[in-house]
């Protein structure tokens, strides 16, 4: 094994020039895949949030928020509201108003649970999201919309919020962790009409704000706010602040729940507003997915023949050059499989190095913003498309060498003018 | 010459293998420059026409207002500052006519509200918060293009008070007489009989103060009434219901230009803008009105930043693409020269200069890279082109001969220029050198 190791290091000195450019395209492909993996990883980037919520019989509910509309008794406003009506419900996922003032500006509040915040990340405009947010006993984190001015982030102010079942006001510190890019999608209410139609995309929509104006509708001047502020719905129930169901409830049941109390479930909650199944949901979700992934083929197929070509025309040229080696090699008693092995381990440095240009340049390109404007990232996909990379070329550093040696002798090789 | 086809038939004989990998690696530089332009221009094409429909505006129960959608792009301009910054209709008649022409056939009305008189803050201030129906004075103007000419008529305005009954008496005013520039009017003369007898209930004093304009009077010839603004008559052809008796409705073109801009201002849309369209009339607007907004127009919603970021990515993937396939078109060029190295030796020997020499391996390349490009442009389009017009629709009329003629100056000349660094490298080594190296 050492001798592999010997001979490789030196076959890989030998021709370092050739080495080194065939390590720089050995990164291209290492990025490349990368991106590509990325591009496709973005494109579940609504699915993934909410995947556990759309089951086969989970149920979606737009509460109704207009009084006399529904009953008290039938009102869904809190979480405690449906686990007391329903104790087969194991899950609930939720968008949540609630009402928020910071230095006398007043605020639509949006909020998520701590799952929806892990799961989900806004592109941010400045700061970072509220699960990277470090947290102090005291101060409410939140991320705010873009276009708020005199607000900045990292710095903490006074906030005003009411406080629960109480209808008063109280304040609390809070941190303004993060700015919302304007533009960007983030957890909402669907706005689609038809909710047999709707899927998992379209409960991020892409929100765009505007600063404040004052317009004059039915004869009264309304102020429209447009700028929100998003928190996590425990941070909130920790310092009991008044939080309500917005439009969006995702309900999941026991696993031993019955079709007939389903049944049950779903006509009593249809007092209470919209209910539809999240199945459908479900199904529009994969075609999205799919339609997604279809557009995307294109580029994939592209990317994979590329990777293909290059690495047999990198372990080509290799083998060539290499050839005269071998001829030697054989000569000096080896026989053709170890001269692969040398091959092969002299193709393993050059895959390390090119692993480590390849983190350099994803490095620098970030810490020059090159790519804050895109969709790459590094995750566990990422990681083994660059792995298939690695093995497809030295697969093809081992079976190049086979083909261009074939049946021929040594003699010839070492007499050959190449 | 002959030395170029005799180094490409030994190239495919003698290196099959190398050639083949050569031919494919340019094939996929070619494809990737045609394929990177046409998800760019797919890319562009489809966020200029892509419009996020709302201005952030809802009702109390978080639904969107209808009446905000891209149908009103501007929905109750907030004139603040045209009592600061008064413009009259003399100055503003033209650019009210070159945001008509702009917007053309996506317009389907531009409504706009002219004072009498200039208006003073006392009396702005008094209108705000104040229901001022059927006493207030309102000069309204709706026009649209239709057709190529400026109509009057046809606009949203006038139809639905047409629906409404808005007439209680004659006829509205005919796009002919008002690009005549006829003197004539839709008024209310009940509302100037009551003129001097106001409602007792309202503010008297800035009621006179508002309505003290001597200058707007009614006057009656025979059977024909008519109103008298400041020495011009007006001919009262239609008067309207009374519910509305405070508007009047005078021709664009002979309306007096010492009138002024009021407060009102809106736009209605038949079709979304395309974000280019919006910008250019943000700038159009600022420029004939700009003065007259307190602040700035509100923004175009960003085109969906998810979007812009995936395409973003798809750009650098073509970018990596294309230059690692050029590394490996110089890398495996690279080995070709080195299998030549006896025979470059023998030229420079024989006196072969350096340039003869680069200009042979030059050429050798350019001639199979020009062939490959003409190839793969044939099969892009008549192959390719087809498919991926399903996944990326705007592409199709984006590749004009003009757009491959481009791409193929571009990539010949990023051939020939690597390659002769490249070569030139590699020819400034010694005959000696050359044979030696093995």
């Amino acid at each position: 094994m050492l001798a592999y190791i010997k001979y490789g290091y030196l076959e890989f000195i030998k021709y370092l020039k050739l080495n080194l450019i065939i390590a720089i395209e050995l990164s291209a492909l290492i990025i490349m895949s990368i991106f590509t993996v990325s591009t496709l990883n973005s494109q579940l980037r609504f699915y993934e949030p909410l995947k556990d919520d759309l089951t086969e019989t989970g149920v979606f509910i737009r509460p109704e928020m207009i009084s006399h509309r529904v009953t008290p008794e039938n009102k869904l406003v809190y979480d405690e509201d449906i686990l007391k009506k329903f104790p087969e419900v194991n899950k609930i996922t939720s968008f949540n108003q609630f009402q928020f003032n910071i230095g006398g500006a007043d605020f639509e509040g949006k909020s998520y649970s701590k799952k929806m915040i892990d799961s989900f990340e806004p592109y941010l405009e400045d700061g970072v999201w509220l699960s990277k947010a470090k947290k102090e006993k005291g101060v409410l984190n939140v991320v705010v919309s873009y276009n708020i001015k005199n607000v900045d982030v990292g710095n903490e102010y006074e906030g005003t919020y009411i406080v629960k079942n109480n209808g008063k006001s109280k304040t609390v510190k809070v941190r303004v962790v993060g700015k919302v890019r304007n533009g960007s999608a983030i957890f909402d209410r669907a706005q689609g009409k038809d909710f047999t139609k709707v899927s998992a995309y379209d409960f991020f929509p892409s929100y765009a704000v505007y600063d404040t104006t004052t317009i004059d509708y039915n004869g009264e001047e309304v102020e429209f706010t447009n700028r929100f502020v998003i928190a996590c719905q425990e941070d909130l129930d920790e310092i009991g602040a008044e939080q309500h169901y917005y439009q969006t409830v995702f309900l999941n049941f026991d696993k031993n729940t019955t079709d007939e109390r389903l049944s049950e479930i779903k006509e009593t909650l249809k007092l209470s507003g919209d209910v539809y199944d999240t199945k459908p949901m479900k199904e529009n979700t994969y075609q999205m997915i799919g339609s997604k992934i279809a557009f995307l083929l294109p580029i994939i197929i592209g990317v994979l023949l590329f990777v293909i070509v290059t690495t047999i025309c990198m372990s080509a040229i290799n083998a060539k050059k290499q050839l005269r080696s071998y001829g030697i090699y054989y000569t000096c008693g080896s026989r053709w499989r170890q001269c692969i092995m040398i091959s092969a381990f002299s193709s393993l440095i050059t895959e390390v190095i090119a692993c480590i240009l390849s983190a350099l340049v994803l490095v620098l390109a970030q810490s020059f913003g090159l790519l804050s404007e895109t969709v790459i990232e590094f995750g566990l996909w990422q990681a083994v498309a660059c792995v298939a990379v690695l093995v497809l070329n030295l697969i093809t550093s081992v079976i190049m060498p086979i083909i261009i040696i074939g049946k021929t002798q040594p003699r010839e090789i070492i007499k050959s003018n190449e | 010459m002959r030395y170029i086809f005799k180094n490409i038939r030994q190239f495919i004989c003698q290196n099959s293998l190398m050639f083949v990998l050569f031919i494919i690696s340019q094939v996929f530089s070619v494809l990737v420059l045609l394929l990177s332009y046409g998800i760019y221009m797919n890319y562009r094409e489809k966020s200029n026409q892509d419009l996020i429909n709302t201005n952030g505006m809802y009702d109390e129960y978080g639904e969107p207002i209808s009446e905000t959608d891209w149908h009103y792009l501007m929905y109750y301009m907030d004139f603040s500052n045209y009592i600061e910054n008064p413009k009259t209709f003399g100055e503003a008649k033209s650019s009210y006519l070159k945001i008509v022409d702009y917007l053309g056939e996506k317009l389907d009305t531009l409504n706009f509200e002219l004072c009498s008189h200039k208006v003073t803050q006392k009396e702005a201030d008094a209108l705000k918060g104040v229901n001022l129906s059927g006493k207030t004075l309102r000069f309204c103007y709706s026009i649209t293009k239709k057709n190529g000419e400026y109509s009057f008529q046809d606009t949203n305005t006038f139809g639905v008070y047409e629906k409404q009954g808005n007439l209680a008496e004659g006829r509205w005013i005919t796009d002919e007489e008002i690009r005549n520039g006829d003197k004539v009017c839709v008024a209310n003369p009940e509302y100037f009989a009551s003129y001097d007898n106001p409602d007792p209930d309202l503010s008297g004093e800035i009621l006179y103060d508002l309505y003290d304009d001597p200058d707007i009077k009614i006057e009656t010839s025979g059977e024909d009434k008519y109103l008298n603004i400041r020495g011009t008559k007006y001919k009262i052809v239609g008067s309207e219901n009374p519910h509305f008796n405070d508007t009047v409705f005078l021709p664009f073109f002979s309306t007096p230009d010492d009138f002024y801009c009021g407060s009102y201002f809106e736009i209605k849309l038949t079709k979304p803008l395309t974000v280019d369209e919006y910008n250019g009339f943000v700038d159009l607007f600022e420029e004939c009105f700009g003065d007259m907004i307190d602040g700035d127009i509100p923004e175009m919603a960003m085109v969906n930043v998810d979007t812009q970021y995936f395409y973003n990515t798809n750009m650098w993937i073509s970018v990596v693409i294309a230059l690692a396939a050029a590394v490996n078109i110089a890398a495996l060029f690279k080995y070709i020269l080195s299998t030549r190295r006896k025979t470059l030796a023998i030229f420079k020997l024989t006196g072969a200069t350096r340039g003869k020499i680069r200009r042979m391996y030059v050429t050798e390349v350019a001639v199979i890279s020009i062939v490959v490009f003409l190839a793969c442009t044939v099969m892009f389009r008549f192959l390719l082109l087809p498919t991926l017009v399903k996944y990326y629709p705007y592409v199709e009329d984006k590749y004009t001969l003009k757009v491959y003629g481009t791409m193929f100056l571009i990539y010949i000349a990023l051939v020939i220029v690597t390659l002769n660094i490249l070569v030139a490298r590699y020819i400034r080594k010694t005959p000696v050198s050359l044979l030696k190296e093995g």
